[in-house]
This record gives C-alpha cells, sequence and structure tokens, in this order.
C-alpha cells in the first residue's frame, strides 16, 4: 500500500476517534505532502506493467502476422478498431472503477502501442511507401490527446517514445528538412532525448522520472563521446561538427535543457549542476565551432583533446558534487563509475603501449586496485557526509 | 460530459481517423484507374519488416548499359528534359504509354513544365535523377516511389523472384505518386487477401 493510502487511513481513524479537528488534519497533511512527493516508484509494478502491456501488443501483431490470409482486410481493421476502444476503456475503468493503476497504466501503453501498430497495419495493407517519419508524427499525433483525457503517466511515455521516434526518423531521413549531414559528435544524441522530455514535460501528468532516465543517458553518452574523443586525433572520428540542418533540431533541444534543466534533467542534478554538465560534456565540440574558416588547426585539435580529457572528470566531479548536496546515492554511485572509467582509460591511453612483459602488467593490476580502492573509499566518505536526507534511499524519483 | 464518455470519444476519433485512411485507400483501390508496369523484383526477408518484394520497376535506370526495350524514352527526351544543364536531381512528372498489356515511362518533364506529346500518356510524379558526362551519354534513374510491396508471411509465390514476368499493377491519380495495388505473375493477378 502507498503512503498515501497509509495516511488517509490512520488520519480517518483519529478523526473518527475525535483525535484530530479538521484543521489540524489538513495542517498534518500540508506538513507530510514533501515526504509524499518524494514517495519512491513502484519499479517493479511498472517493469510488469511494460512486460505485460508489451508481450499483449507482441502476441496481437503475431496473430495478424501470422494469419494474414485467413483474415479479410476490413476485418483486419475492424478487430484493431474493435481492440483500440476496448484497451482505451479498460484503461479508464481499472484505474477507476476497479482502483487497480498499474493495470490501468498497462492498458495506456498497450492503447499508445496498439495505434502504432494500427498504423503500421493501414500501411501494410495498401503497400504505402511513406517516409518512416510520417508514420511516427501521425502516430504522435492521434495519441496526444489521451494525455489530457487519461489520468494515467503512460500517456506521457508513450508520447515521449513517439516524439524520439519521430525526431531520429526526421533527423535520419535524407529528404527531410532537418536532415543530419553527420551524426559522429554528442550534439544529436543529447538534444533529441532532451527535446523529447522538454515537450513531454507540459502535459498534465509528465512522469517525472522520465528525467531521470534521459539524465542517465545523457550522462553515459557524453561521457562516452568525452572518452573517445581523444582517439579521434588519429581516426577523425568523433569530431564532426556538421549536422546538417539537424543543427536546427540539436539547438533547440540543447537551449531548451539549459534553459528549463527543472524540465528535463533530474532533480538531484540541480539546475546549474545540469547545466555545468551539459556545458562541460559539450566543450571540446564547441572549441572546434570556434575554428577559423570551418576547418580546426593541428593545435586547436589537440587542444579539445586535452579539454575532453579535462572535463570528462571535471563532469563526473560536478555530477558528484551535485547529488550528494541533494542526496542522491544513485547519481554519486554513477559520477564516481565515471570517474573510474575516465582515469583507468587515460592511464591506459597514456603507458599502454609501454606495458610489455609481466611485471608492467603485475604492477598495472596494483595500481588499478590502488585507484579502485582509493575511488571506493572517497565514495563511501562521500556518502556517508552527505549535507542532504537520502533522496535515493527511497529508491525513487532520482 | 463525463470522464467515460471523453475516453469513448478519443477511441472513436482515433478508429474513426485510422478507418478513414483505410476507406480513402480501399476507395482508390476500387474506383481509381490502374496499369501494369514490369518489374526486377528482390524477396529479402527483414526481422523488422517481415517479408516483402524490393519491387524494383525496369525502365527506371537510365544509362547506356541498361535493357533498351524498358523503357520507351528516348536521348532526344533526356536532352529536352536537361535543357542547357548538365544535370538534374529533384521532383518531376513521369509519363506513362502503352505497351502491349503494360505500360513504360515515354516522357519526363519538370514539375512546373506544361506536359509534352506524346498524347495518351498517364502523367505521375516521381524523383528524376539525371547528368550528362563528357562523352555526352545520359545516365541516372528516374524514383517512382514504388520501393516495397508486402508479403505475407506463409504466401506461396507462383514462381521465384527472379523468375521474369513479374508485374505490378499500380494506381493511377494524376499528379500524384503512383500506388502499389497488387503483383502480377505471367498476365495473372497473384491473389493475397
Amino acid at each position: 500500500m502507498d503512503e498515501r493510502k497509509v495516511l488517509d487511513r490512520h488520519l480517518a481513524a483519529w478523526r473518527e476517534a475525535g483525535l484530530v479537528a479538521p484543521e489540524l488534519e489538513s495542517r498534518l497533511r500540508a506538513s507530510s505532502e514533501p515526504l509524499l512527493a518524494r514517495e519512491g516508484i513502484a519499479w517493479t509494478r511498472w517493469a510488469l506493467a511494460l512486460l505485460g502491456g508489451g508481450l499483449v501488443l507482441a502476441g496481437l501483431i503475431l496473430i495478424v502476422a501470422e494469419n494474414w490470409e485467413l483474415i479479410p482486410r476490413w476485418g483486419k481493421l475492424a478487430g484493431w478498431a474493435a481492440l483500440q476502444i476496448g484497451f482505451l476503456l479498460a484503461a479508464h475503468e481499472s484505474g477507476r472503477r476497479f482502483e487497480r493503476p498499474y493495470l490501468a497504466e498497462a492498458f495506456t501503453l498497450l492503447a499508445g502501442g496498439w495505434v502504432l501498430a494500427g498504423i503500421a497495419l493501414v500501411s501494410q495493407i495498401f503497400h504505402l511507401n511513406s517516409r518512416p517519419a510520417n508514420g511516427l508524427w501521425f502516430w504522435l499525433v492521434l495519441i496526444l490527446p489521451a494525455a489530457w483525457l487519461l489520468p494515467r503517466v503512460a500517456t506521457a511515455v508513450v508520447a515521449f517514445v513517439a516524439l524520439v521516434s519521430a525526431l531520429i526518423a526526421e533527423i535520419g531521413d535524407p529528404q527531410s528538412l532537418v536532415a543530419a549531414q553527420e551524426v559522429r559528435s554528442p550534439w544529436l544524441w543529447l538534444a533529441v532525448p532532451l527535446l523529447a522530455i522538454f515537450a513531454v514535460s507540459w502535459l498534465p501528468r509528465p512522469a517525472p522520472w522520465l528525467r531521470s532516465w534521459v539524465g542517465a543517458w545523457v550522462f553515459a553518452n557524453a561521457q562516452f563521446f568525452l572518452l573517445a574523443f581523444g582517439v579521434s586525433v588519429v581516426t577523425n572520428y568523433f569530431n564532426d561538427n556538421r549536422l546538417g540542418n539537424a543543427w536546427i533540431v540539436a539547438a533547440v533541444g540543447l537551449v531548451a535543457a539549459a534553459a528549463w534543466p527543472a524540465r528535463t534533467l533530474p532533480v538531484a542534478w540541480g539546475n546549474w549542476g545540469a547545466r555545468g554538465i551539459l556545458g562541460l560534456s559539450l566543450l571540446p565540440w564547441i572549441l572546434l565551432l570556434l575554428a577559423i574558416g570551418g576547418e580546426a588547426s593541428d593545435a586547436l585539435r589537440l587542444f579539445a583533446v586535452g579539454t575532453a580529457w579535462v572535463t570528462q572528470i571535471l563532469a563526473a566531479l560536478l555530477l558528484i558534487r551535485v547529488a550528494n548536496r541533494s542526496g542522491s546515492a544513485l547519481w554519486v554511485n554513477l559520477g564516481f563509475l565515471a570517474l573510474a572509467v575516465g582515469i583507468l582509460t587515460r592511464y591506459f591511453d597514456l603507458f599502454g603501449d609501454y606495458l610489455q612483459g609481466g611485471a608492467a602488467l603485475a604492477m598495472t593490476g596494483v595500481l588499478v586496485l590502488v585507484i579502485l580502492a582509493f575511488l571506493e573509499s572517497a565514495r563511501r566518505r562521500t556518502l556517508r557526509d552527505s549535507p542532504a536526507a537520502p533522496l535515493a534511499a527511497s529508491g525513487g524519483q532520482e | 460530459m463525463n470522464a467515460r464518455a471523453k475516453i469513448l470519444i478519443l477511441a472513436l476519433v482515433q478508429a474513426g481517423t485510422m478507418l478513414a485512411w483505410a476507406g480513402y485507400h480501399e476507395r482508390l483501390w476500387q474506383t481509381a484507374p490502374t496499369f501494369r508496369i514490369a518489374l526486377n523484383p528482390i524477396d529479402p526477408y527483414d526481422v523488422l519488416r517481415g517479408r516483402y518484394f524490393i519491387l524494383n520497376p525496369r525502365g527506371t535506370a537510365i544509362g547506356p548499359e541498361r535493357p533498351s526495350e524498358d523503357s520507351l524514352l528516348s536521348a532526344a527526351a533526356y536532352k529536352a528534359f536537361l535543357g542547357s544543364e548538365t544535370s538534374y536531381t529533384g521532383k518531376a512528372q513521369i509519363g506513362f504509354c502503352s505497351s502491349g498489356a503494360i505500360r513504360k515511362i515515354c516522357a519526363i518533364a519538370r514539375p512546373d513544365a506544361p506536359l509534352p506529346a506524346p498524347t495518351g500518356a498517364l502523367w505521375t510524379t516521381g524523383e528524376v535523377n539525371l547528368w550528362r558526362d563528357p562523352k555526352k551519354q545520359f545516365t541516372g534513374s528516374i524514383d517512382l516511389g514504388l520501393d516495397r510491396f508486402f508479403l505475407p508471411n506463409r504466401a506461396r509465390l507462383p514462381a521465384p523472384e527472379n523468375v521474369p514476368g513479374w508485374e505490378i499493377e499500380v494506381v493511377h491519380r494524376p499528379g500524384l505518386p503512383l500506388l502499389p495495388k497488387r503483383l502480377w505473375f505471367g498476365g495473372k493477378p497473384v491473389v493475397f487477401l
């Protein structure tokens, strides 16, 4: 039972026993509200809702695919329409009448996915060869009203998936107005989910925990690109800033994230922490953009690589600091993991060529163990001395 | 209006939109004029897309090595299309003329150009990628937007895809791209429900 229901039950009992007056009850509720707001997310229920909804969806699609020739085309379409009406009504009734909120979320996910299945069905029946992005935008348009009509967080999840898919299809289509020329830099990898989460954040029930997932994606991708950036001096691979017209998508996504971090990135990062991590993650590529005449000199490239080495470590340290201040053990751990990966990568970058023979390998092993022991000690000390109450102990929003 | 009624309206709007979209294409299939184009299909299998033909219509490759019987376009038509330019990539009007039981590409025109002779051609839209090399030979391709044709998983084909005789029946909408309707092989329609 969730904490809010427990509180309701106790207050009702105290009210009946004459222990609390209405005014005191409302004050008690107001005082508990911040604690309830931090209530953890029932990940198991969400995982089961996703698994159940996904399996039903996949099963229904397979049934239609395997019996394609037996079901007339209007039979397929009528079946699709009847099931869609049924899923939406089930999402509504299971939440309202039967008080099964996670079952309602599962039906909402199913209804959202079933709309895409319907678009694919019509496309298959009539052999339509339109751009994939068109179908995904159509999906988004059809599911969007549900965000206002169904009081379910799953509507935001489906809208987020639809928007990310549509943006990826759009920038991946050479005929598109925002076609990407190159994706071998972090701009679009970071900006597309940020733009989608920013748009979804305006929905009535925006699923705040999606921001944590987007934060994890942004941080992991940024770290990967920063770690791999050094390789690009040789291979010229990860420093390609040519985005084509997709710079519009990148600019909108990153500006939205910088201007409204509370709508796009995890609460635990804080507003300035989020901006700092984002800025540090992109700094080497920003430096390359400053090249006169568009072609970066060798000196500038070398400077950008050095910057990447530094900013990768700085971004990890900044994450540890801001997460520690907000009491999020999960993000602190992730920061230390990034720090360990960064130190080890740079060690092998610098000394990898010299590690020949058993003694060198043994000494490297000892050094790795010493570094890891030091970092583990620092991690424990950081968590122990955290100035904030542990937000992540709830296993929840951060 | 209560919440349930709103949900019902949403469901009906979603279902109605999808059925209206399907109905538009069904009506086209039933009423719009159709004709057939010869194919060189390829039959791949894709885990995500399932089973389908890559249609690969004949007569869409432009070059000295292409089979001359696939297209009714002449070097003069390419020359007139390019005018003073040496290359063109973009939308174009594409004319189809009768050639026995099927139709072949017989004319191309710029999107804004008045439709030229030959009369009797059915005009549709597509993309033309054409250039004239230093030897004054024309090379390129015509994209009709006929990429894939979905095949049911358990469908049995009358012949392998590499056997000559495959054709696609397309729906003709003047000024719009062609839409695939059904496959033909050996002069007979291949029926899928």
